[in-house]
């Protein structure tokens, strides 16, 4: 019988009818007129709340009047594949499989965070830095310097986040710093690297996550 | 003793059994008056009970005083160290003409950290419903306090504020025509108010929302009318539209996140939409905007396998669903 289906409902009703019958019936009997009017009671705040449960659907199911299992993970933090052979602070020519099709001028540059190698159990968030200008080490931010030709654009770069996420530990969250050139096409573009880290959360371990 | 203590609840029950009882053994002993008023108290105790647990489970009225229209503004003692605190104001709108009561939850950093100025989320009760029910029935402060400690989230401010000025009053979080400008106040007075009175970031890419049931509809609706003040939302539980009328029947368009996904372009934000498979209306709803989500607009999807339209659902999504708000929220930074 469901939670919210109407034959519970109809029989919570008449079980009351039948407590209130049989309560009057053998009303002189003082155990009788205990018992019947507590049972009555309880039975009438429950066909209340099944009526209301039926409308609104807070508890659809008998499970769900149970509570919720516990389906939450935290998955660990895989190390990149790079982590072992790079320093903190340093930039570091990167070419993974596949780079060959972003359409770049020269070899991207991977500038790794002072705080990379301190902080094993959290991902790095990024800044994709299209000027050529390879910035200062920062904080809290991987970075990764791509020389732009007319060839690159949005669509160009779409394997770079798999492929960074691969080699390094870091976030899907990105921020893009592009020169006051032509804008590539489809790409949401800061104008300064300073802008970019402010806009970006700091490295987190891994989350929480349910099932999608 | 609380209106919202367990001990509440109880107390009220063994009255309206000892009520009852005593009906029941003083029936042939009393006279007709004396069977009127006890019946009276054991109907009246009844209701008290069930009334007293709904509103325990609701936070419609979080105290005695709110009953009679005198809100409560208590404080929490200030935490131990590495644990936040939810600190209570009240916030005054000049653009809405509303003043509410607000809880504000302060993370350990912000006190240790005076440097720093925070990110910020303003979570959203559902309907009927109270900032309350995050801090007494949902546990906000150990859930936060837990996730900031284990790296799973930057220290956040929280904003807990009221949807609304009368507690049965359904606002969604719109501009009722006539009514509340629940819009108005928790988009501009609000931030406002944080700005000036807390050491919180201006930035939009520092903002977020989230909330449950009405106010997982809430958040979705918000941050996709106002996406050049918050850069992401969370939902838990929420439906796909207000559910009631606005007064400008903006509920099936521009108060609608479906149609609003349907019919105006998408703005670059991200939502994070999550449900109990079991909630249909819920599921339905978020199903349906999962699938209407386009570039640059993003979806992130959680589902819990079952558990209704329940507190223990929501229980169990805010670490997920915070987790996440906080990976697309900028950082702390000094101010």
């Amino acid at each position: 019988m469901r939670l919210t289906g109407l034959p519970l409902i109809l029989l919570a009703g008449a079980l009351t009818i039948a407590t209130v019958v049989a309560t009057v019936r053998w009303w002189r009997r003082l155990p009788i007129r205990i018992a019947g009017l507590l049972v009555m009671e309880v039975l009438l705040v429950l066909e209340a709340g099944l009526i209301a449960n039926r409308m609104a659907r807070f508890y659809p199911s008998w499970q769900a009047l149970g509570g919720t299992p516990e389906v939450a993970v935290v998955a660990a933090t895989t190390a990149g594949r790079l982590d072992a052979s790079i320093a903190a602070g340093e930039a570091i020519p990167w070419t993974p499989p596949g780079s060959g099709s972003w359409g770049l001028a020269t070899t991207p540059l991977v500038v790794v965070p002072p705080d990379y190698l301190t902080c094993p159990d959290r991902r790095f968030p990024v800044v994709i830095v299209l000027t050529g200008v390879t910035p200062r080490p920062a904080e809290g931010v991987l970075s990764v310097v791509l020389a732009p030709t007319a060839r690159t654009n949005a669509a160009s770069l779409a394997t770079v986040p798999a492929a960074l996420s691969a080699d390094f530990r870091v976030t899907d969250t990105y921020a893009v710093v592009a020169g006051p050139g032509p804008a590539q096409p489809g790409l949401h573009a800061l104008r300064s690297f300073d802008e970019a880290v402010r806009e970006l959360p700091p490295p987190l371990t891994a989350p929480h996550r349910l099932p999608s | 003793m609380s209106i919202d203590a367990s001990r509440t609840v109880v107390v009220t029950v063994v009255v309206a059994l000892a009520a009852t009882v005593t009906l029941a053994l003083l029936w042939y002993r009393i006279r007709w008056a004396g069977r009127a008023a006890l019946i009276t108290g054991v109907v009246l105790s009844v209701i008290a009970a069930a009334a007293l647990q709904v509103n325990r489970l609701t936070e419609t009225y979080p105290s005695w005083g709110d009953l009679v229209g005198s809100a409560s503004v208590a404080t929490s003692p200030a935490g131990k160290p590495g644990q936040g605190r939810v600190v209570w104001y009240v916030v005054s709108g000049p653009s809405s003409g509303m003043s509410m009561p607000m809880g504000v939850y302060l993370p350990a950093a912000y006190s240790s950290r005076p440097d720093l100025r925070f990110p910020v989320v303003e979570a959203l009760h559902g309907y009927p419903g109270a900032p309350q029910t995050w801090t007494e029935r949902l546990g906000i402060a150990a859930n936060l306090d837990r996730e900031i400690a284990a790296g799973r989230m930057a220290p956040t401010v929280v904003l807990l504020p009221y949807l609304t000025p009368q507690r049965l009053v359904d606002t969604e979080c719109t501009n009722l025509t006539g009514g509340p400008q629940a819009e108005t106040y928790l988009t501009r007075d609000v931030p406002a108010w944080a700005l000036e009175h807390l050491r919180v970031r201006p930035e939009p890419a520092a903002w977020g929302l989230a909330g449950f049931s009405a106010g997982g509809f809430c958040a979705m609706n918000l941050a996709l009318r106002h996406p050049d003040r918050y850069t992401a939302a969370a939902s838990l539980s929420g439906y796909a539209d207000p559910g009631i009328k606005v007064g400008d029947h903006s509920e099936r368009t521009g108060n609608n996140v479906a149609w609003r996904l349907t019919h105006l372009p998408q703005p670059p934000i991200a939502l994070w939409v999550g449900w109990a498979d079991d909630d249909h209306a819920a599921r339905d709803g978020s199903r349906r905007i999962a699938r209407l989500v386009r570039a640059p607009l993003t979806v992130t999807t959680a589902v819990v396998p079952h558990g209704g339209h329940s507190l223990a659902v929501w229980r169990q999504m805010s670490a997920p669903a915070f987790d996440w708000l906080s990976a697309h929220l900028a950082r702390p930074l000094p101010a």
